[in-house]
């Protein structure tokens, strides 16, 4: 059989096989998902030595019918110029940055997500520079007010700031859709 | 030159598929958590002196009480008071008589003559400054230790003296005891 002969069924083949990947893959990647936090965020966090553990943020979740199910990450990404080496833990700020030899808390912050109707929470015991679960879920729609709990564990070794310093952390939530 | 345009829409249309295929929905917020460590400080004592013969003309135990302190702040202190408690009547500082170790104290009952005095000496972990002996009081900024830098701890034995007078320090009958009970006030900055 002639070239021309199998160049025409290739071109057919191609274009019937790509027309076949477009129908089936595109509707896939249009699922999206919203998320969002509410409450009072612990801007001002009062902590002793011992456990401290603080419910006063929530988190909602908004995910499109097309979508399968839904899950919700937690990292420490190193925002505003945070040393890498600290994800995780609470680090010195002196109202505008982080300072140079910062006073960096001992333990690593933890976060949990509450479980409720069509979601499960999941507990992250040490926050660090890697996407964990804190919450999943197999359904889709509006989740609202999910209760997220931080907890920091202090030392008497974990000193007292003065001079209007605080100890602080940045955590990026990603939610994304399967 | 008609096939060669149709396999090149035929890539193109590949190539639109497989970027499509790839792309997953997601979304990203933050959260800032800050705040400060409440400046706190831990006084704990332990072991207790209940059973010491007072011998004329003086007495020291060293051994039986045992004093830790941990902050989380400079400068911090703890003071040693005599806060009069349980319906104690004599001169704050001095033991009274009480008829027993775990009793009530003996109105209108005599005391010792002297005040007790206490020490700190020898911190374990150094960081926390001994002052030297203290003659107890009423007083409440009677400082027994001191912590120089933010986190420092003090863990160590303290020392109770007493003096003992052949005329003024009577024996007690029905097996009565001087007692006085020692407040340890620590704060934190």
């Amino acid at each position: 059989m002639s070239n021309r002969f199998w160049e025409s069924h290739i071109v057919r083949f191609t274009i019937c096989a790509s027309l076949i990947l477009v129908v089936l893959i595109i509707p896939v990647s249009a699922a999206t998902i919203d998320i969002s936090l509410g409450g009072t965020p612990p801007t001002n966090w009062a902590m002793k030595p011992g456990n401290n553990m603080n419910d006063t943020v929530t988190l909602t979740v908004t995910v499109s019918p097309d979508a399968t199910g839904w899950t919700v990450k937690v990292k420490d990404n190193s925002n505003n110029g945070k040393p890498q080496s600290y994800a995780g833990r609470m680090v010195e700020w002196d109202g505008a940055q982080y300072v140079s030899n910062p006073k960096v808390l001992g333990s690593n912050l933890s976060v949990q997500g509450g479980t409720g109707t069509g979601y499960t929470g999941l507990l992250v015991s040490a926050l660090d520079n890697n996407n964990q679960d804190i919450v999943t879920s197999s359904t889709t729609g509006t989740f609202s007010n999910i209760p997220i709990t931080y907890r920091q564990t202090l030392a008497y070794t974990d000193p007292h700031l003065t001079t209007d310093h605080s100890y602080q952390i940045i955590i990026t939530y990603t939610g994304g859709v399967s | 030159m008609k096939t060669k345009s149709m396999i090149l829409v035929g890539v193109l249309i590949i190539a639109l598929a497989a970027m499509a295929a790839p792309v997953m929905a997601a979304d990203s917020t933050t959260a800032t958590v800050a705040g400060n460590a409440e400046a706190t400080i831990d006084v704990s004592v332990e072991g207790t002196l209940t059973a010491w013969t007072l011998t004329p003309p003086s007495v020291t135990d060293s051994t039986s009480v045992d004093l830790v302190v941990k902050a989380n702040t400079a400068g911090w202190h703890v003071a040693v008071v005599d806060a009069m408690g349980d319906g104690k009547q004599v001169a704050a500082g001095r033991m009274q008589e009480a008829v027993s170790a775990a009793g009530a104290y003996v109105a209108d009952a005599g005391s010792m003559d002297a005040a007790l005095v206490i020490s700190a000496p020898g911190g374990v972990n150094g960081a926390g400054a001994a002052v030297g002996d203290v003659t107890l009081s009423g007083a409440a900024a009677n400082y027994i230790v001191n912590g120089a830098s933010a986190t420092s701890t003090y863990d160590g034995d303290l020392t109770f003296t007493q003096a003992v007078s052949y005329t003024g320090d009577p024996v007690l009958a029905d097996n009565h005891v001087y007692k006085i009970v020692v407040t340890f006030v620590g704060t934190p900055a």
